[in-house]
């Protein structure tokens, strides 16, 4: 297990550098700096151009990144242009918003998904099974902002009973969480439905029915557990979307998040930024999937078996 | 007359499965009564409805699509088909287990042998995880793996050693009524020996009543008191193993020892029976194998002949059998 | 199996109640607070503008929102008050123009800056020299020739050329005077926090909130609120709902389709002001058919201002015929050509596209330009010109409209009129200026603009800029279209907002009442 572990931080190596310049190369394809797009009309065309030279902006490319690159070596992330401050700390000031956020909302998912799916697998093609996958179609087609909004009024301006915005106080993970969840809830139900479908319908499920084991038993502890992988594995892609940043949810609940932060560094075409938040991410979701590796293990024993090798 | 207790009592079961093709007549009315200790093996093709009518025994038709559409099952005197449902989980695994066909499907992979026997004991002993632990670990010695595998999980076990353990969690709750659903068609034959023996030893310390469904005759003639051979959901023909094998009167039974591989005469042919297994979505007006039968009359394909009986303990279903004098060509001894 | 069911119906409950709860929810806002008797400053005031807080790093940023905050926390040497337009002592208690190119100033004795050093002469040389090391504050200054300090609380500045808008961008706050012994002291990071003005910073979570805490010691007196959180929530229904709520105190922009309701809404009340920036269209002239006078006129009388105000702004726009913007010292009344379409196709026929022709419209991302665009895109279609529009993202916008290659038509935005005349009309009209987006290049404008700067006569001045106005209406290579106001949403017990000073908003005032 351990020597699987390093092999795969070892891995991550290669991928964050791949991902960095592959990112490096799309803001650069993008037309605009972030001398223009900071800077906008409030400096003129000398001024910003020696800022350019200064900065190493007329650079090519491939220099550009080397430079980038060796800095990262070094554990020097680079300045963003937009804030003056470094791109790493800005990012990790994020973060711990970002995972509180990910984590309800993928354990809200999870709490609706899987009792909606395992209830509309065993009542296969009733009405209950039908008015799940209504539900769960509602929750995936209703877009978050619009949800989001009118849990706002609902509980904020209507009740009074949570914060309309922000990461602080009593309640305020709630509604975002909710937001989260309740998007990624529907995806999560389906394939819990169709995993427990072809889980229930195997030899060791009649085994455990004809011991007399009682039918919740059956369902929770016998088949769910098997129907777990393709679970965990849908709320692990889910979870690294997230950890991406849900810039929707994060506007509308003033959340924040990872994700505002990359698109306002886009926007402003700041690429320390841009670059460093999308390796951060990077690592941050390869960790987790690593995570999740770690998880089908213990789940199920026959991935255990093979990770030890 | 004193009657004597019945172990299984089937009356008339009928079970379809609803299908996308239409109907499948899956068990067509047969009639089954079973005494402590004795064993009844039922022979027949695939598709014959041998492991129906176990499954419809442990009230354990594939939901939705299969249905009891009548009869009674009868064990220890408990209807399985109307008892409430806790009372079938305590008739299920303590009244009647069952050893099931494919070990390397029937076990669940993400626990742990041991797990998976004394969840069993559990359930029906009412004693602790550990004294559980401690009767599974008992178990596996009994069917002769070694205790430290206790806490292996199936796939760091061979089949043999999976069929062990489906037996092992048959046979931990000592229940009154054992099925055995083709326990030994996934080893090699020497482990098919000592299963059969474990088996036989087990139930002669219990007194355990059993129904052993195969396709293998040999085994039927080791193991059991008597034989059902069913066909098309039908048993065409019961009685001792005396009667099916020295007097054998059905013609299907007839086709199946004629398939079998003569072991005197190597150089014999085997001679299959003709033409296929009925359409099992279309129940016949006649006689279920008035198709493939060579003693085939008009009477045959429209009237289907009720049990008739030859002797005290031989039922066959076929009209020849009004013809005085009729009988099949197969004469042994 | 029966357990599974009740659960399953307590959530499909569950979920229905909140469904309906929400489908039958509607935005009317709570009863309003009676207003109470005894009216006591409430300690903290949180309000959200549409933008955040970007950066301490007080020479080096353009965001308008973040040199409002400065405004705050510094003082500049002068600053203007924005109901008379004239420049009023703040650092320095008095000035006076020895020349064109000289300025003496006393300064105020006995300020502190935050960190508790005096306020001194030195200050003033060091805030001056450190921009002009700085590439993104050095052209404000360009003009500065040498600070002569005399004494602690005296100092001279000469110019290199006359700059009569020296006064007026001295007010900027990106130039707001920083303090050497600070920087010395604590370091470039921490010395740059240290002000003199009325709030000092307390806690910065960058992407959520900033926290300002009043500075007991402000010479100016201390400011009625404890403290102010400027929170940052992007989404404009959300900041509206916030408010009503009651955990804003008061926002900025909040959704346009909302107005009518918030004035009917008694718990809320609405302020406008013009805002700093004029939406302009340009004519690129490096673009045929665009360098033709005649067409340009043609479009002008095609188009209409009103129908944008009332289509786009929903009527929250004042119409603005002048390059300049109207809140300036140097703004006059100037003649325009009305909407006249019989007129336009006429020039049109006379410039030699009397079947129309084709031309192309970009934009940045801002939805106000895009909503523009489209409005201008069916105006231009009376007089037979197809207009194809390509809204563009802000940076791409930028490079492509400075390249001057693949477009006819610009909209957008320019707020460059906050620190005195010159710079906003330069940067717009000027052949080298940086917002120059027509590729205009005309001798006469240049001279016009370059002899305005150096008037020291107001009246005359005045009359200079109002000539280039004109001039500038007769040439029609930028359409002005509209000024957009800002607008506050607050709650009733929020004192008026003062009028910003162009898009410096003023949170120093900020006082709100509990019962």
């Amino acid at each position: 297990m351990y020597r699987y572990i390093i092999k795969r931080v070892l891995l991550l190596i290669p991928i964050l550098i791949a991902v960095s310049f592959i990112v490096f190369f799309i803001v650069d394809l993008a037309p605009g700096d972030s001398i223009d797009a900071v800077f906008g009309n409030e400096l003129s065309t000398e001024d910003k151009e020696t800022m350019r030279e200064e900065m190493g902006y007329n650079d090519s490319l491939l220099v550009r990144y080397a430079r980038y690159i060796g800095n990262v070596f070094k554990g020097d992330m680079g300045m963003s242009v937009l804030f003056k401050k470094p791109a790493l700390e800005l990012y990790l000031n994020r973060v711990p918003a970002t995972l509180k956020l990910a984590f309800w909302g993928i354990f809200i998912a999870l709490i609706i998904a899987i009792p909606l799916g395992v209830i509309s697998a065993i009542h296969q093609n009733t009405f209950i099974d039908t008015l799940s996958t209504i539900l769960g179609l509602l929750g995936m087609s209703m877009p978050s902002f619009w949800f989001g909004l009118l849990m706002i009024i609902l509980f904020s301006l209507k009740l009074g009973w949570l914060p309309s915005f922000g990461n602080e106080g009593r309640g305020s993970i709630i509604m975002p969480a909710l937001t989260v969840g309740v998007g990624q809830a529907a995806l999560l139900m389906r394939t819990t439905r169709s995993s427990m479908l072809e889980v229930i319908r195997q030899d060791y499920i009649r085994t455990a029915r004809a011991k007399g084991v009682k039918e919740g038993v059956v369902i929770y502890k016998h088949a769910l557990r098997n129907a777990l992988i393709p679970i965990i594995t849908a709320a692990g892609t889910q979870l690294g979307i997230a950890l991406g940043g849900t810039v929707v949810v994060e506007s509308v609940f003033a959340w924040p998040g990872v994700g505002k932060l990359t698109i306002d560094a886009f926007n402003a075409r700041d690429t320390t930024l841009v670059v460093g938040c999308l390796i951060l991410t990077t690592a941050l979701s390869s960790v987790l999937m690593m995570f999740i590796d770690i998880i089908y293990a213990f789940v199920d024993p026959r991935i255990k078996a093979r990770y030890s090798r | 007359m004193v009657k004597e207790k019945l172990v299984l009592e089937i009356n008339d079961l009928v079970v379809n499965y609803e299908t996308d093709n239409g109907t499948v007549h899956a068990v067509n009315g047969i009639n089954l009564k079973l005494k402590q200790k004795q064993s009844v093996g039922i022979v027949g093709e695939t598709g014959a409805g041998k492991t129906t009518t176990a499954l419809a025994i442990l009230n354990l038709i594939p939901q939705p699509t299969g249905i009891i559409k009548n009869g009674t099952i009868i064990v220890d005197g408990k209807n399985m088909l109307t008892i409430s449902e806790s009372d079938l989980r305590m008739m299920r695994g303590k009244g009647v287990s069952m050893i099931f066909q494919d070990p390397m499907t029937a076990l669940n992979p993400v626990f742990t042998i041991g797990e998976q026997i004394a969840e069993s004991v559990r359930i029906h002993e009412g004693v602790s995880n550990k004294d559980a632990m401690q009767r599974a670990i008992e178990m596996l010695e009994i069917v002769g793996i070694d205790k430290d595998r206790a806490y292996d999980y199936p796939h760091q076990l061979s089949g043999g050693m999976k069929q062990r353990v489906v037996i092992a969690i048959a046979l931990a709750c000592q229940a009154k009524l054992l099925i055995a659903d083709e326990p030994t068609t996934a080893l090699d034959v020497t482990i098919q020996a000592q299963v059969l023996e474990l088996i036989r030893s087990y139930r002669e310390k219990y007194d355990t009543a059993m129904i052993l469904i195969t396709h293998d005759l040999g085994i039927v003639a080791e193991t059991c008191d008597e034989v059902a051979v069913m066909y098309a959901g039908v048993i065409v023909e019961y009685g001792t193993l005396e009667d099916i094998f020295n007097r054998t009167k059905h013609p299907y039974t007839e086709g199946l020892f004629n398939s079998l591989p003569n072991i005197i005469e190597r150089r014999s042919k085997l001679t299959p029976i003709p033409g296929m297994v009925l359409d099992p979505t279309i129940l016949p007006d006649g006689c279920v194998f008035a198709d493939r039968c060579s003693y085939v009359i008009d009477t045959c394909r429209t009237t289907f002949q009720k049990d008739i009986a030859v002797s005290d303990t031989h039922i066959v279903r076929c009209s020849r059998y009004q013809e005085p004098g009729f009988n099949i060509k197969r004469m042994i001894a | 199996m029966k357990k599974l069911s009740y659960l399953f119906s307590v959530i499909t409950l569950m979920v229905t109640i909140v469904i309906i709860g929400v489908l039958f929810t509607s935005t009317e806002a709570l009863a309003a607070q009676p207003e109470g008797q005894n009216k006591t400053p409430k300690d903290k005031i949180v309000f959200s503008t549409r933008l955040d807080f970007t950066t301490m790093d007080v020479t080096n940023t353009p965001s308008t929102i973040t040199k409002s905050v400065y405004h705050s926390v510094y003082n500049t040497l002068v600053e203007k008050d924005v109901a008379t337009n004239e420049i009023i002592p703040a650092l320095a208690e008095s000035w006076t123009m020895d020349s064109p190119t000289e300025y003496s100033f006393i300064l105020r004795q006995g300020v502190k800056f935050h960190d508790g050093s005096d306020f001194t002469s030195a200050d003033v040389k060091f805030t001056y020299e450190r921009a002009l090391e700085h590439n993104s504050s050095k052209s404000k200054l360009a003009s500065l020739a040498s600070i002569e300090l005399d004494g602690d609380y005296a100092l001279k500045i000469v110019l290199k050329q006359p700059n009569m808008d020296f006064l007026d961008i001295i007010t900027d706050p990106t130039l707001s005077i920083l303090s050497k012994n600070a920087f010395e002291a604590l370091g470039d990071e921490k010395g740059i926090q240290q002000g003199t003005g009325p709030y000092k910073y307390k806690e910065w979570d960058q992407g959520s909130y900033l926290d300002l805490e009043a500075n007991d010691e402000y010479w100016g007196g201390k400011p009625a609120t404890n403290e102010l959180r400027l929170q940052y929530i992007s989404e404009s229904s959300s900041r509206l709902i916030a408010v009503k709520t009651g955990e804003m105190d008061f926002i900025q922009d909040p959704p346009l389709s909302e107005l009518a309701n918030i004035k009917a809404d008694s718990s809320l009340k609405l302020l406008t002001y013009p805002s700093a920036s004029v939406e302009l269209l340009f004519f690129n002239t490096k673009q045929p058919p665009m360098d033709n006078p005649d067409v340009r006129r043609a479009i002008e009388y095609a188009l209409n201002r009103q129908d944008i105000v009332d289509g786009v702004f929903l009527g929250n726009a004042i119409p603005n015929n002048n390059i300049m913007h109207s809140s300036n010292a140097y703004y006059s009344e100037i003649e325009s050509v009305d909407q006249d379409i019989e007129k336009a196709k006429e020039l049109l026929a006379k410039a030699g596209y009397a079947d129309g022709f084709e031309l192309t419209l970009i934009s940045n991302s801002s939805p106000d330009s895009q909503a523009i665009c489209t409005i201008v895109q069916a105006q231009l279609d009376e007089i037979g010109i197809t207009v194809k529009y390509e809204p563009l993202e802000n940076a791409t916008h930028t490079t492509v409209a400075k390249s001057g290659e693949g477009y006819h038509m610009d909209s957008c935005q320019w707020s460059g009129y906050a620190f005195g005349p010159d710079l906003g009309i330069r940067e717009l009209i000027y052949s080298s200026g940086s917002n120059n987006y027509a590729h205009y290049s005309d001798a006469k404008m240049d001279q016009m603009i370059d002899d305005a700067i150096k008037i020291e006569d107001k009246s005359e001045r005045i009359a200079a800029y109002k000539a280039i106005e004109e001039y500038s209406e007769d040439v029609m290579v930028v359409y002005p279209i509209c000024v957009k106001n800002y607008t506050f949403v607050s709650g009733i017990n929020v004192e008026d907002i003062p009028q910003p000073n162009g898009p410096i908003m003023n949170y120093r005032n900020l006082v709100s009442y509990s019962e």
